[in-house]
């Protein structure tokens, strides 16, 4: 939920800063980083009921805000939420009811993203919810605008049932206005009601022959009836009218169901096009043609029916209201597509006949109103509204942010409490990185969505995309730069002696005249190598604080009592292994007590140390193979440090011999022969010297 | 013991509120607010209101550098050290710790050598000279083995100053005993406030040197040498050996002739360490090596002898911007006089001081004594 103290935190990354819903981005990265994938699943869905339609049609702003396109592409951030929502994992996630449930009853009025995120949130506060759909099926347009090949959906299906699962009451078939007014359902005993109805309403291209010729349709019924398995009944030469996505979708169905030909007509050029850029990449790459700079002039008929669009070409003027440049047509460059369907896609907005039916919601305009935009309470008492048919046609996860924001209104309002006040806009641009760290941050490449060959795209509604690959997934998450995450400093600690800055692989912390030392936590990427050289502990990083390693392997050392000897295994979490790799390891190698590390820079001799005091008859240090370090220049400090701890070991009679350095394999966690090296080197020296004594301390 | 108890055993209650103490305090010129004075007062008034536990919370009495010179100028004789000794160990007891620096490897190693371990820490003795397995003299050599593994890159040798005295002392005919069993003199863990680790450390050193039958205990490190020379004796009763600084044992030599010394061209300064000087009393053995170095010309700073001024950092703890402050103020001083040197006789000072210089621009070298006299001597 949009909490404004949060949003004011300037600690916020990029990503989540500009997500509608706040999703903390970082945290299920990391965790798919960590191959620990039920609780990413588990982190996304807390915050976001519908994380498979997300991680399939989100327009992603996150993507655009991320750090890492400024190095070389943005992380994947949608794939991977994909990746985390289609596995098995996702089965076993519960959602955290409210200990009480309450008595009051809401309704909810339609059942797409924003009728689906409030009836999620408020039945987790235990009200008890109702929802009222006009459509025989449930998900708004996601379930009759979005199409399958995009949106599978058993998709929709499980994480409606999931929503569902919670206690919430439906009503299909039932059309508020119509069936049955809004005043009806607090006679009902609703207490307050929650309007997100959408916008199926198609705008009219306003030419002639639009009304009077067969094959003219509005997309969103044209949509309606392919997602419902309806017999659209398409033409062989199809022109779609229309920039936005519901024209992309319009063209791209049309091919599906047999259209040879499809144009899609759009008066600017590819740049103003307000759909999604991969929509029409692969639009084009399906054999869409794209008549940009054109807008229809009329259609013409024969025999009752469609025979031809009639265009002409415009060229772009001064920017308009929207800071698009306005098309203006050129006289004389009027011509026709020979087409036999018209699919009008030029926007929508709520059905006209329900706003009708309810003046108090629109004060006369065509959509509904709401006092504040933060509540979204409309004039009428009681009653909220959000999501398209609020703000016109928009994104299923602004409509989502709609819905959770309602569900704190509808709250506070059921509590009679004040309605909080406004959240500031969490739009903008992301702040540019210095040319130097572009130039030194090590770059990888953005995983390869697979997606279906095109023959079998066109004979099916079958979906394109792929989900990611275990492998592919953590290896998208390991691109991730940890935004906010990296090195705090403590001036007051700081003792200006300049380890930071010798230390730093990107070389980001800078010294002033008087030795007063910064480092710029946006550039940061959280190796934390500095860290573990701050000779005064005056540096923090939050992604591996100071002692988290240790207290990791202490855990991991009591969950595996039985190891003997006990070897810790600190594994770069950065290699190139996957859970199965390390479900091995614990099967074939019950000596081995692995840890993940975020790499091998955070670990200070002191870790080391404390590790063996621990208990430790021995310790492996598991650096990333050379291809998938990030920090390479940070290598001979970890080196350094490995053979002082060695030393030290060796002074304090345990045998520095007993801690190995190594470097995976380009796959996998480890040779099978260091773990020989190893119980050799530790029969040689004998178990730990402070024996048990060490571990009941 | 109660902090009532503590007040009244360590004549607190005698304070005027001069502010003398406060007044002398190195950490009350950069800490802003911290006080000797006023943190008694804190203390008496916490301890009559019965609240302790903010006693023990209070961070200033880890920043405290315990390095007794307000002691030496307290016209009421209180005995403000024994006083933070005694309420560290208490809030130690009750759960409060001091901020380690190095990520506390020190510590750690400290704490390692509570256990069983049998150490491999003496083999550069055996490289650098000759060392008994049993005799009169016992040569310890505490930390610097680990000092020398952990610091090595500050530009500053805890080692060769080790080897260096052991070289010295075979020129003398002394062949020392060295012990891997040999464990930390448990310096920074009673300044820590916690005793039941520095016990079981001198209990392990007393054991130990009473199995070898050494009956001289030779020192270079003035935290190992006052550790056992007053707290051994404080919680064991008195030792069956006798304690001895390598520079009283030196000195004493060189007035009889027993060093050949070489000339050195230097213009050196002298900073006498906390545990050497104001605890120990040692201020004038290592002014006198120093001058009976031909060539050598020591200028005094500003505070020297019972007035010199702290390191900045005790026990490997509490470092900090402020640490670095005392620090910097300390060298300015020393370049004040000219010196190309600034001499110590410890190898905290030493490994302190050397890291504030490493960037600061100056230009002057640390050195401990043992090396220089060792370049005199030609060892």
């Amino acid at each position: 939920m949009a909490d404004k103290t949060h949003i004011e935190n300037k600690d916020f990354p990029p990503c989540k800063l500009v997500c509608p819903i706040l999703t903390d981005v970082r945290e299920y990265v990391q965790l798919i980083a960590e191959r620990r994938f039920k609780e990413a699943f588990a982190a996304i869905r807390k915050q976001n009921p519908l994380p498979g339609v997300c991680g399939r049609i989100c327009t992603h702003p996150c993507e655009s805000a991320c750090k890492r396109g400024q190095v070389d592409e943005p992380l994947a951030i949608a794939a991977l939420k994909r990746f985390a929502s289609d596995g098995p994992w996702a089965a076993e996630y519960k959602a955290a009811l409210a200990e009480k449930s309450s008595e009051e009853k809401v309704a909810i009025v339609g059942s797409g993203p924003a009728g689906l995120a409030v009836a999620h949130d408020l039945a987790l506060l235990g009200y008890q919810v109702t929802i009222f759909e006009a459509l025989p099926v449930l998900g708004g347009m996601l379930r009759v605008g979005v199409p399958e090949y995009r949106l599978p959906k058993d998709v929709l299906e499980k994480e409606i049932e999931a929503i569902l699962g919670l206690g919430i009451e439906v009503k299909t078939g039932v059309r508020i206005g119509e069936d049955m007014k809004l005043a009806d359902l607090f006679d009902q005993g609703y207490k307050a009601v929650f309007v997100a109805v959408g916008a199926h309403e198609d705008r009219k291209l306003g030419i002639v022959g639009e009304d009077a010729l067969e094959g003219v349709v509005s997309a969103v019924s044209f949509l309606g009836q392919v997602n419902q398995r309806q017999d659209p009944n398409v033409e062989t030469k199809v022109a779609v009218v229309g920039g936005g996505n519901t024209a992309v979708d319009s063209a791209r169905s049309a091919l599906r169901l047999g259209a040879k030909e499809v144009h899609m007509v759009y008066r600017r050029s590819q740049e103003e096009m307000p759909a999604a850029r991969e929509e029409i990449e692969e639009a084009i790459h399906e054999g869409v043609q794209m008549a940009y700079l054109t807008s229809p002039v009329e259609i013409l008929g024969e025999g009752g029916k469609v025979s031809a669009l009639k265009c002409i070409r415009n060229e772009l003027g001064e920017p308009d209201a929207s800071g698009r440049r306005s098309p203006t047509p050129v006289h004389g460059s009027e011509f026709t597509l020979d087409v036999n369907m018209v699919i009008a896609a030029i926007g929508q907005a709520p059905e006209s006949s329900f706003l009708s039916k309810e003046p108090g919601l629109t004060e006369g305009g065509n959509r509904i109103v709401t006092k504040d935009p933060d509540t979204l309470a409309t004039p009428l008492a009681g009653v909220f509204a959000g999501g398209d048919a609020v703000t016109g046609p928009a994104t299923a996860i602004k409509a989502i942010a709609a819905g959770k924001q309602a569900a704190v209104s509808m709250d506070l309002f059921l509590r009679g409490e004040t309605l909080p006040d406004a959240a500031p806009s969490t739009e903008g641009e992301t702040e540019k990185l210095p040319a130097g760290i572009l130039e030194r941050t090590t770059t990888f490449s953005r995983c390869q969505i697979q997606a279906l060959p095109l023959k079998q795209r066109l004979s099916g509604l079958d979906e394109v995309a792929s989900v990611l690959t275990e492998q592919e997934a953590v290896r998208e998450a390991h691109r991730c730069l940890h935004c906010n995450l990296g090195a705090r400093l403590d001036q007051e600690k700081c003792i200006s002696c300049g380890a930071c800055v010798e230390a730093c692989p990107l070389e980001i912390p800078s010294s002033d005249a008087d030795g007063k030392v910064a480092i710029d936590i946006f550039q940061c990427q959280a190796c934390g190598v500095c860290a573990a050289e701050c000779p005064v502990q005056a540096i923090n990083v939050s992604l591996c604080p100071l002692g988290h390693v240790v207290s990791q392997v202490e855990n991991a050392l009591e969950q595996s009592e039985g190891a003997d000897p006990r070897i810790i295994g600190l594994f770069s979490e950065y290699g190139n292994f996957t859970r199965d790799h390390l479900d091995a390891l614990g099967r074939d190698f019950p000596q081995i007590v692995p840890s993940m590390v975020h790499g091998l820079e955070r670990i200070s001799v002191s870790d080391v140390l404390r590790i063996f005091q621990l208990g430790a008859d021995g310790v492996f240090m598991i650096g990333a193979h050379a291809e998938n370090q990030q920090f390479p220049k940070a290598q001979p400090l970890v080196e350094k440090r490995v053979a002082t701890a060695q030393e030290v070991l060796d002074l304090l009679g345990f045998g520095g011999d007993r801690l190995i350095l190594y470097t995976m394999p380009q796959e996998g966690l480890l040779e099978g022969s260091w773990i020989g090296e190893m119980i050799g080197r530790v029969e040689a020296l004998g178990p730990n010297p402070l024996g048990k004594e060490a571990l009941a301390a | 013991m109660s902090i009532q108890d503590l007040i009244e055993k360590t004549k607190v209650s005698f304070c005027q509120d001069c502010g003398v103490c406060t007044g002398s305090c190195p950490v009350s010129r950069v800490l802003p607010g911290f006080s000797p004075q006023q943190m008694v007062s804190k203390y008496v008034l916490s301890s009559d209101l019965g609240l302790e536990d903010e006693i023990f919370g209070d961070e200033d009495l880890w920043s405290c550098l315990t390095c007794a010179l307000c002691l030496e100028r307290c016209p009421s004789k209180v005995e403000y050290l024994d006083f933070v000794r005694a309420v560290r160990e208490e809030a130690f007891k009750a759960g409060s710790r001091r901020t380690f620096a190095h990520d506390g490897v020190m510590q750690t190693i400290i704490e390692m050598q509570r256990k069983g371990l049998h150490q491999n820490k003496t083999a550069w003795a055996r490289e650098a000279g000759r060392v008994a397995e049993e005799g009169e003299y016992y040569l310890f050599v505490g930390c610097l083995t680990y000092f020398d593994a952990i610091f090595k890159d500050m530009g500053v040798s805890p080692l060769s100053s080790a080897s260096n005295m052991l070289k010295m002392l075979n020129k003398l005919g002394i062949e020392p005993v060295v012990s891997d069993e040999e464990r930390c003199c448990g310096h920074d863990m009673l300044w820590s406030g916690n005793v039941d680790a520095f016990k079981e450390l001198a209990s392990f050193n007393i054991e130990l040197i009473k199995r070898l039958g050494c009956k001289k205990v030779i020192f270079s490190c003035p935290e190992g040498y006052v550790t056992f020379k007053t707290a051994y004796p404080l919680y064991f009763g008195e030792l069956d050996f006798e304690v001895i600084h390598f520079y009283d044992l030196a000195g004493k030599q060189l007035n009889e002739g027993g060093f050949e010394l070489a000339p050195v061209e230097h213009t050196v300064t002298y900073q006498d360490p906390c545990r050497l000087g104001r605890m120990a009393g040692i201020y004038e053995a290592p002014r006198e090596i120093i001058e009976s170095i031909p060539g050598m010309n020591l200028v005094e700073m500003e505070h020297n002898r019972e007035n010199a001024v702290c390191c900045g950092v005790s026990c490997w703890s509490n470092c900090s911007s402020y640490s670095k402050q005392i620090q910097m103020d300390r060298l300015k001083e020393a370049q004040a006089t000219g010196a190309d040197t600034l001499v110590t006789t410890c190898p905290k000072c030493s490994i302190h001081l050397a890291c504030a210089l490493s960037s600061s621009g100056m230009e002057m070298k640390v050195k401990e004594l043992t090396n220089l006299m060792a370049e005199a001597m030609g060892v």
